[in-house]
Order: structure tokens, then C-alpha cells, then sequence
């Protein structure tokens, strides 16, 4: 080696000391400017020295670890699913949303899912939490629904300790300034106004059909926060909310790929026996509400014709979404009703379509496929612990608003139609492959975790649920349905609404055996 | 302890304290009756619910209610409005002499006022009845032990303008969810049968407005 860089210093120093080099070291054999030379007599069968050894997962098949729960004795869950990896998701779940919002200013849960790893206690701004979590390559987030607020922390396993102590910081000894509250109002409010500027109306149909399916209660109330309350929301409001809400019975710490002993010896450590900032006071006034479907309508007229935010031109549409009140993820008539919503599957209709992407479910093969004019028909189902929603979205043009709801209707008429067999099973190997798909990655893993064990205290592993899903047969698809049908449905709609039917129409043709509507006749159009 | 209201001072007591209202109340014109009808199945005190045809229009389609409906012009009073519906709907003939007394008026969204009307109807099997099938899809019994257990009860918080409103009961568990009117005219029959028992949702008398 030494020799080498001689001959290189050599060659640097000039054309005089060129000619003296090559006759001093004599003919140049080979000139090495890689460093893999040090290495040239060890075999391909051996292991390199100095290289730390791998750790390989062994492919078993199915999940070896089990989902372990323990409770504290304050009321907190912990729950625990080791993962083979370097990483580690873990984050809190927290039964709160805007279904308690009744007795409170609706949307402080928006607030909160917005003022989330903001300053606390122990770091003195947003940026130095990012600082910290990232020594251990860390990212946050924190997400709210109706029934749940998620807050979660994915980072390398060894900074197990410091994430915990994070989070139990974030959620119980946010500071909540004015300047944070200030910034969260334009945050807030840049939201509202990105709602209502789209053109994907989704989020806003999605309101929309819970406010007119849970007319003014629990998941009925306003996701969002209403503009006139933006600017009455303070640290006052928010800690009288907290105060009954985020308690430690209502909680559940979940981890992925993590043990469970070092996440239990965590949560004591910060999360046992310590005073959340806004006092120690005991919770009153918890809102257990049922939720209560009632079904009605909602309608917003706006005018859909220039929403393109570019310069293409998108078309003008109407968007309308039936739904019918399903069952909570709780009984036992949920997975039938998940398979269903699978089987009616739907999409866009410029859809580039191709394997996995439903395009043989009904509501691709008998409506986008069969009525050019349609440019949306999508399920969706939605699921709490007490009730659940099944709707279809659709979109036209506003001339074809009344045949597009008779469309949908009939669609709906004939869930409680016969299912073929080939269709069922189809849904359920795509329901079934979904499943396991999304549960490869961690982060769903964790949500998963967190969520059955809020709900129910253990968790049912994917390979059950999939047994439990291979059980299911065309009677249950058609009980559901039937039942699903009796009830009044929920309509929510979007656009020019001039050719719209009439609410108890829609509910007429969903009594009716074809799904009709009935037939108006108008003298003057 | 559930007292036990089927037996003849049960009954006696349930007249005497529902008099004062029964007095006031029975010739005042009113929108709609129904029935709540008393009844022991299989020796257990039941009260009797319906299904309301998810074919009829109008708003409470697929309901679950007591048997009962508009007041007739041709009806004498409330009374008699409650037991013409229950034999139209449900093929259940009750004497009058079995009508205990009228309870609290309740008041809908449209402020149309139904009075429920307490009738002790004796023993009865509901498989036995022949509903009429253009009004009624199913009839059924709920014991009122089941009613009692607190599992089975529960509340909903309903708002209205972004403020909080009112309280309603809502009974769970059964063939079918009862709630709505229902619920509220169930909750004023189980404070009237069940005093120490039952702890009612609606905290004050005042009646829900929508």
C-alpha cells in the first residue's frame, strides 16, 4: 500500500518526476484505484470480517406473534404485536371525536388533530419534537374521525423509551398557546375553504350523508369545524373537552414491532400516575349517546360549472349519495355487509382499470359500464360501534339527475336479489386479499391493533377474520340486504339539484320490487 | 324487585294515579292515540310493540310503535281512537273497561301531539295475532324485566342549530331498537309501573321539542 501511494505522490509532483518514477519502481504492473484490493483471498463461501451479522425473518406463513393486552391500573390498555423489522410504529388511540361534541362547541376535535405535536411541557416547540425524532428517524402524525383520535409515532426500535415519553407528552401536557391556537384558526380555515373549492366533492358528501343519516346526533355532528365556531374555540374550551375525554379508561398505547414487556415498563413510566394539564379533575358529563339513525335529506345547491382549478375544463356534475343504515363493526352481520360493499365495488369511469381494481363488480359491469353518461358510481360503507352506513355516490350531468338516482335505486333494490356464486366468491378473495395486502404494511398493522382493542379489548388476527369471511354465504348476503332495505334511506345532494326527486320518491322506489321511481307527470317542464 | 304490576292493586294503584290525567285529557282533541298495551306473556308482564310496513308512506315507514294512529272525526275520544287502531292494525279487540287511564301527551317534530293510552290487556300470545300486513309488518313483546336492565338502556344527545337540545331514551337489545317517540312514551309507562326502578333518561318534565 505504502508503495503505491509513493508512486501516486510521485506521479502528482510533475512530468519531471514521471520519467524518474517509472524507471525507479521499475514497469508499472497494475494501477489499483479501487479499494476492494485489501480484500483479494477471501472466498465467496466465507463471511467477511469486520461486517455485522444479518438478522434474517424466517418465512413461516402465518403471523407467528400474537396481539398481547395488558391493562393498567388506571384504566389504560396497553397492547402490544411484535414485527420483525427495525422500526417500530407506536401511537395512542383515544375513543374521541366529534360523535361527543354534543354538550361542547362542535369541531374541537378538529382543532385538536391540528394543534397535535405542537409545544408541551418538556419541548418548547413543534421543530423540537421533530429534532428529537428524528435522532431515531422518526415521523409523527396525528389523525381524527368521528369516533377516534390517533396519535402515532413511527421510528427505530431502540427509541422505544423517548417515543413513549413523547407521546405521553403530546396528549396529556400540551401547552396549547395562543400563538399555536391563532395558527391552528388559519389552518382551520384554509381547510374549509379547500372543501369547498375541489372538485373531488368526497369529503364533503361524506358529511353530508352522516348529517341526513344521524340528523343532530353523535356521528351526525359536524366533522368539521363550522366557521361561526372557529374563532370561539380557545385553551378554555379545548381543556374542558379534555378534561372528559382524554382519560386514561378511554385510552389504548398500541405498538408494532415492539415487545411487550419494554412497552408496558414504558407506559408506567409515563403514563401511569402522572397530572395531564389540564388538572386532575374526575370526568363528568361523559356523553354515552346511541347513536340514532334517522334518515332525511341534505341538500346543498352550488353551481358545479367552473370548479377546475386549472385550465382543462372538467365537466359540470351533480353528486348524489344514497345510503341505508347497515350494522355496527361489532355484530355479526358486519363482514356480510363488508363483502356486499365489495361486491358493488364501483369507482370512476375513467378508471384505467386492470386486475384488483373491481372492475367486475355491479356497479362497474350494470351501471358505469352500460350507462356512458354516469362518471361515478362508488360504495362506500362506513362502520362505528353502534351503527354503520352503506352508500353509493354517483355523479352525471344535471339533466340526467332523476334517471341516475332510478339507477342507483334499482341497484340497490337488487342486493336483496339473487347473488351468484361466482360473484360472491369473487368479492370475498377480493375483500380477503385486500385485507392481508394492507396489513403487510406496519402503520395499519398498528391502526388495526389500536382499534380492535379500543373497541373490544383483543384482536381478531387477519387469518381469523378470513376464515370468518370465507363462512359467508349468498342467505346472509340476502338477510342483510332485506333488513338493510326496510329502513329509511339517507340522501344527501350536491350541485344543480333542479331535477331531483323528491325524498319520500326515493324512498318509495326503494320499497318498490324494481327499484322505480314513481312516475311524475308535469305539463309544464 | 320488579312490583308486581299485573295483579289487581298494581292495577288499582296505575288508575288511580293516571285518574287526574285521564279526566283532563280524554275529550281533548288531540292528532293521534296510541295503545300501550299491558300484557302478560307466558305469566312475564310485556309490553306490545309493532312494526310499521316498511310499504306505508310517510315518515315513520319501518318504525317500531305502539299500535295506534290519527284521530277520526267519528272517534268519541282519544280512547276510543287507541282501540279502533289496535283492532284495525294488530286484530286485537280490547274492551274498554281494560283501559287503565291516559298518560302524558308527547309532542312530534311537527308538533302534533299523540296520546298514549295505558290499557291492561290481560294474557296474550303475540304469535297469536293477526296483524293486518298493509299496516303492521310484525308484532312483539318485550318483557319488562328487560326493559329494566340497564344494559339495556341507553340515551342519545341530540342538538339542534349547533347547540345541545334534548335527551331521548332509547331501548336496545331487542328483536328491534326502540326508540324515537316510542322510547319516550315507554319511558313515562316504566316511571308510572317501575317508580324506584327506573331511573328516567329525561331529566326534566318538560317534553322534547323538535
Amino acid at each position: 500500500m505504502a508503495a503505491m501511494v509513493l508512486a501516486a505522490t510521485g506521479l502528482l509532483r510533475g512530468s519531471g518526476s514521471w520519467g524518474r518514477s517509472r524507471l525507479r519502481f521499475g514497469a508499472p504492473a497494475y494501477r489499483q484505484f479501487s479499494s476492494g484490493g485489501a480484500y483479494p483471498s477471501i472466498p465467496l463461501s466465507s463471511p467477511l470480517p469486520g461486517v455485522p451479522k444479518p438478522v434474517f425473518a424466517t418465512v413461516d406463513g402465518q403471523e407467528k406473534f400474537e396481539t398481547r393486552v395488558t391493562t393498567l391500573e388506571n384504566g389504560l390498555r396497553v397492547a402490544s404485536q411484535n414485527k420483525f423489522g427495525q422500526f417500530c410504529t407506536v401511537g395512542i388511540l383515544i375513543n374521541s371525536g366529534s360523535r361527543y361534541e354534543a354538550k361542547y362547541l362542535s369541531g374541537i376535535a378538529h382543532f385538536l388533530e391540528k394543534l397535535a405535536f405542537s409545544s408541551t411541557d418538556r419541548f418548547d416547540s413543534k421543530d423540537e419534537i421533530l429534532l428529537t425524532l428524528e435522532k431515531h428517524g422518526g415521523i409523527c402524525d396525528c389523525q381524527t374521525s368521528r369516533d377516534t383520535t390517533m396519535y402515532a409515532v413511527s421510528a427505530d426500535s431502540k427509541g422505544l423509551d423517548t417515543v413513549v415519553g413523547l407521546l405521553a407528552d403530546v396528549v396529556l401536557h400540551p401547552r396549547l398557546t395562543d400563538e399555536e391556537i391563532e395558527l391552528t384558526r388559519m389552518a382551520v380555515r384554509f381547510e374549509l375553504e379547500d372543501l369547498g373549492m375541489r372538485p373531488d366533492p368526497e369529503p364533503l358528501l361524506t358529511e353530508m350523508i352522516h348529517e341526513a343519516a344521524y340528523r343532530e346526533n353523535t356521528v351526525g355532528l359536524h366533522r368539521f369545524c363550522p366557521t361561526e365556531n372557529i374563532a370561539k374555540i380557545d385553551r378554555s374550551v379545548l381543556h374542558s373537552y379534555l378534561r372528559n375525554y382524554y382519560t386514561p379508561d378511554r385510552m389504548v398505547l398500541a405498538g408494532v414491532g415492539v415487545g411487550h414487556e419494554q412497552l408496558v415498563e414504558c407506559a408506567r413510566k409515563y403514563l401511569l400516575g402522572t397530572r395531564p394539564a389540564w388538572g386532575s379533575g374526575a370526568a363528568v358529563h361523559v356523553d354515552g349517546s346511541v347513536a340514532q339513525y334517522t334518515g332525511g335529506i341534505v341538500k346543498l345547491e352550488r353551481d358545479m360549472s367552473s370548479v377546475s382549478l386549472g385550465p382543462t375544463p372538467f365537466p359540470e356534475l351533480t353528486h348524489i349519495m344514497i345510503g341505508l343504515e347497515s350494522c355496527s363493526f361489532l355484530e355479526g352481520d358486519f363482514l356480510p355487509f363488508a363483502v356486499l360493499n365489495m361486491m358493488m365495488g364501483g369507482g370512476g369511469s375513467f378508471s384505467a382499470g386492470g386486475p384488483g381494481k373491481g372492475m367486475f363488480t355491479r356497479l362497474y359491469l350494470n351501471v358505469l359500464n352500460r350507462h356512458h353518461w354516469m362518471y361515478n358510481a362508488t360504495s362506500y360503507h362506513h362502520s362505528y360501534e353502534d351503527t354503520g352506513l352503506l352508500c353509493i355516490h354517483a355523479s352525471a350531468d344535471p339533466r340526467q339527475v332523476r334517471e341516475m338516482v332510478e339507477i342507483i335505486t334499482r341497484e340497490f333494490v337488487l342486493m336483496a336479489g339473487t347473488v351468484d356464486v361466482v360473484e360472491l366468491e369473487r368479492a370475498k378473495t377480493q375483500l380477503m386479499s385486500m385485507l392481508m395486502m394492507n396489513l403487510e404494511a406496519r402503520p395499519v398493522i398498528f391502526e388495526d391493533v389500536g382499534r380492535q382493542v379500543l373497541a373490544t379489548r383483543s384482536r381478531k388476527l387477519p387469518h381469523e377474520l378470513c376464515a370468518l369471511i370465507r363462512d359467508v354465504k349468498p342467505e346472509d348476503i340476502k338477510r342483510v340486504a332485506s333488513a338493510m332495505l326496510r329502513r329509511k334511506p339517507a340522501v344527501a345532494a350536491l350541485g344543480d339539484l333542479s331535477d331531483l326527486p323528491a325524498y319520500e320518491h326515493v324512498q318509495a322506489a326503494l320499497a318498490n320490487k324494481d327499484g322505480r321511481l314513481p312516475r311524475t307527470y308535469r305539463l309544464f317542464r | 324487585m320488579l312490583p308486581d304490576c299485573l295483579s289487581a292493586e298494581g292495577e288499582r294503584r296505575c288508575r288511580r294515579l293516571l285518574a287526574g290525567a285521564t279526566a283532563r285529557l280524554r275529550a281533548r282533541p288531540a292528532a293521534a292515540a296510541v295503545l300501550v298495551p299491558l300484557c302478560s306473556v307466558r305469566g312475564v308482564p310485556a309490553l306490545l310493540y309493532t312494526l310499521r310496513s316498511s310499504r306505508l308512506p310517510g315518515r315513520h315507514k319501518g318504525d317500531v310503535s305502539f299500535p295506534g294512529g290519527k284521530c277520526d272525526p267519528a272517534d268519541r275520544d282519544v280512547v276510543h281512537t287507541a282501540l279502533r287502531e289496535t283492532r284495525e292494525e294488530v286484530g286485537l279487540v280490547v274492551p274498554e273497561e281494560h283501559v287503565w287511564g291516559v298518560l302524558r301527551p308527547v309532542h312530534d317534530q311537527r308538533k302534533t301531539t299523540v296520546v298514549p293510552v295505558l290499557a291492561g290487556v290481560g294474557p296474550l300470545d303475540p304469535q297469536s295475532l293477526r296483524p293486518n300486513p298493509d299496516e303492521v309488518d310484525e308484532v312483539f313483546a318485550l318483557p319488562l324485566a328487560h326493559l329494566l336492565q340497564e344494559q339495556n338502556q341507553g340515551y342519545t344527545h341530540f342538538c339542534h342549530g349547533g347547540h345541545f337540545r334534548y335527551t331521548l331514551p332509547v331501548f336496545l337489545h331487542g328483536p328491534h331498537r326502540i326508540w324515537g317517540l316510542t322510547a319516550v312514551i315507554t319511558e313515562f309507562t316504566l316511571q308510572l309501573l317501575a317508580p324506584g326502578v327506573y331511573q328516567p333518561c329525561l331529566a326534566s318534565p318538560e317534553l322534547p321539542r323538535g
